[in-house]
């Protein structure tokens, strides 16, 4: 008798009593269909002709077996023993524009407040302190000035860079509306990793999201910003896709690329908040507009030998050649709010992720105020760092629940009424699974990959 | 299985060869179509921390 399940079933059946689980996945490949083990992660893609031998004999069913504790283990750690080494940390509640989608409230950002220097030093000393005790010596925890506009209160951030420069590793994400040569040349020379949020590839379709107050658009200075940090080795591009610009994601690939950017996410809108919902594209036009753009990446690729990826699908790419490899923790479940990362405000106000900024409800303590260790345990926390995929409907039965994660708590919480609902964008992501597995098929997944993604990882099995 | 050490934050790993010229890696394209069934796992040690508004890297590899 199994002991862990009090069913008398031995498990030698496939899918039956306390047999081993492969759930069967058709993807639109000429040739291969895939067989996945949900809980592992495992899968396998099979010839369409012969599925049925192969499922029917030992081969698959043998591999599994072999390596079924190890990958247990694994998703086990990367699931639920991570420790929280980043935080996002918003200096000013302020943003000089006012995009329709921000998931900060419109109030916060028009009228809110900067963190002064005196109260960040104060932050960076207790955050030095933290993770003084909870990370390895050679660990650098991370710092990501997020907004809001960080550069609204760009003093102070600066001088948080200079002082603690040896303590941290400093990211800044940034509108690029108040970036000048000069302040580029400052950041590059200490290593600042540089986020850029451009949403299209010309005025007329940028300028329709990324405005001020005024309603003026920002394109112009967007240009010359880029032309500052084009070449920059640690410069990434964001562009959020709404409704606005989902018809020109190809126009915007071929402006990424002519423009040597290297990196790039092309999000689907968050739709915590009302603004996003009200520009949310439909899941089947987001998924093949979306393919359409990586299509177009993997053309230009070919043609000029220059990569441009795509990070958010290079996730989960990842997440299915190598699942602890996953560089992005929004698609893995729990994600990684609260528990690999968390968010301060300019208030000191802590989060578990920026998405819950506006939602005062999931604010877990004040970190001038609680003990943070204390905080990361708090109940609003727990609430996230526990919703996990086997308790949510669809997502428990859904062969593809840990490539997908089921992101994201926030969005699940504003549109559905809770954690254990799904988020926005569930069909968005079977299609883009199917579409990694049908580049696997044909060989082609490393052209979507950074080069040297593999350094320093082992190969666990191969057929 | 072994799990080895990955550096954390990596996100791009690939601009040593992009430096200079990018490098178009020879890919496995067209070796895989005759095989019965394709299928491998790669591990390393788990140091995910971003999340989807933000890419993270490791500042030491510049």
């Amino acid at each position: 008798m199994n002991k862990r399940s009090g069913a008398s079933s031995t498990g030698k059946y496939l899918n039956t009593g306390n047999g081993l689980c492969l759930n069967y996945i058709d993807l639109g490949h000429p040739d291969y269909v895939a067989v996945v083990e949900p809980d592992t992660a495992f899968w396998s893609l099979v010839k369409k002709d012969q599925l049925g031998e192969v499922v029917s004999g030992n081969i698959i069913v043998d591999k599994l077996k072999i390596h079924l504790k190890d990958m247990n283990k694994e998703m086990e750690t990367l699931r639920f023993k991570l420790k929280p080494s980043a935080v996002y940390f918003n200096p000013t509640e302020q943003c000089n524009l006012n995009c329709p989608y921000c998931y900060i409230p419109s109030r916060m950002r028009k009228q809110g407040r900067h963190m002064s220097w005196g109260k960040i030093d104060e932050a960076f000393q207790i955050l030095k302190g933290y993770f003084g005790e909870s990370l390895p010596e050679r660990q650098k925890p991370q710092i990501v000035f997020h907004g809001s506009e960080p550069l609204m209160n760009k003093d102070a951030v600066f001088r948080a860079i200079e002082t603690y420069g040896r303590d941290f590793s400093f990211g800044v994400q940034t509108n690029g509306t108040l970036l000048e040569q000069k302040d580029f040349d400052f950041l590059s020379s200490n290593n600042v990793m540089i986020g850029l949020s451009i949403d299209g590839p010309a005025e007329e379709i940028s300028d329709q999201t990324r405005k001020n107050w005024n309603n003026a658009g920002t394109f112009k200075k967007l240009l010359k910003t880029l032309e500052i940090c084009q070449d920059y080795p640690l410069l990434s591009v964001i562009c959020t896709v709404t409704e606005h610009n989902i018809k020109s994601l190809t126009e915007i690939v071929d402006f990424f690329h002519a423009h040597h950017i290297k990196n790039c996410l092309i999000n689907q809108v968050r739709c915590t908040l009302e603004g996003g919902r009200q520009v949310k594209p439909s899941d089947s036009e987001m998924a093949e507009m979306f393919i359409k753009a990586l299509d177009r990446t993997h053309e230009l690729f070919r043609q000029t030998g220059r990569k441009l990826i795509v990070a958010n699908f290079a996730n989960i790419l990842l997440g299915i050649v190598a699942p602890s490899a996953r560089r992005l923790m929004c698609d893995i479940s729990p994600c990684g709010a609260g528990r690999c990362f968390f968010a301060v405000s300019a208030k000191g106000d802590v989060f578990p992720c920026s998405e819950f900024i506006g939602l005062k409800n999931f604010k877990g303590g004040n970190l001038f105020k609680d003990n943070l260790s204390e905080i990361l345990n708090s109940i609003p926390f727990q609430i996230v760092t526990k919703r996990k995929i086997e308790d949510i409907k669809p997502c428990s039965k859904c062969a593809i629940r840990h490539f997908c994660g089921s992101p994201c708590p926030a969005e699940a919480f504003e549109i559905n009424g809770g954690m254990a609902y799904p988020g926005a964008f569930c069909e968005f992501y079977e299609e883009q699974v199917r579409y990694a597995f049908r580049l696997i098929a044909d060989g082609k997944e490393n052209d979507y990959l950074w080069d040297n993604w593999d350094d320093n990882t082992s190969e666990v099995f191969r057929f | 299985m072994q799990i080895m050490y990955r550096s954390p934050f990596l996100l791009f790993n690939n601009y040593k060869t992009q430096k200079g010229e990018d490098v178009m890696k020879k890919t496995s394209q067209e070796t895989n179509k005759k095989k019965e069934i394709i299928g491998f796992r790669k591990a390393c040690k788990a140091k995910g921390t971003g999340l989807s508004h933000y890419i993270l890297v490791d500042s030491s590899k510049k």
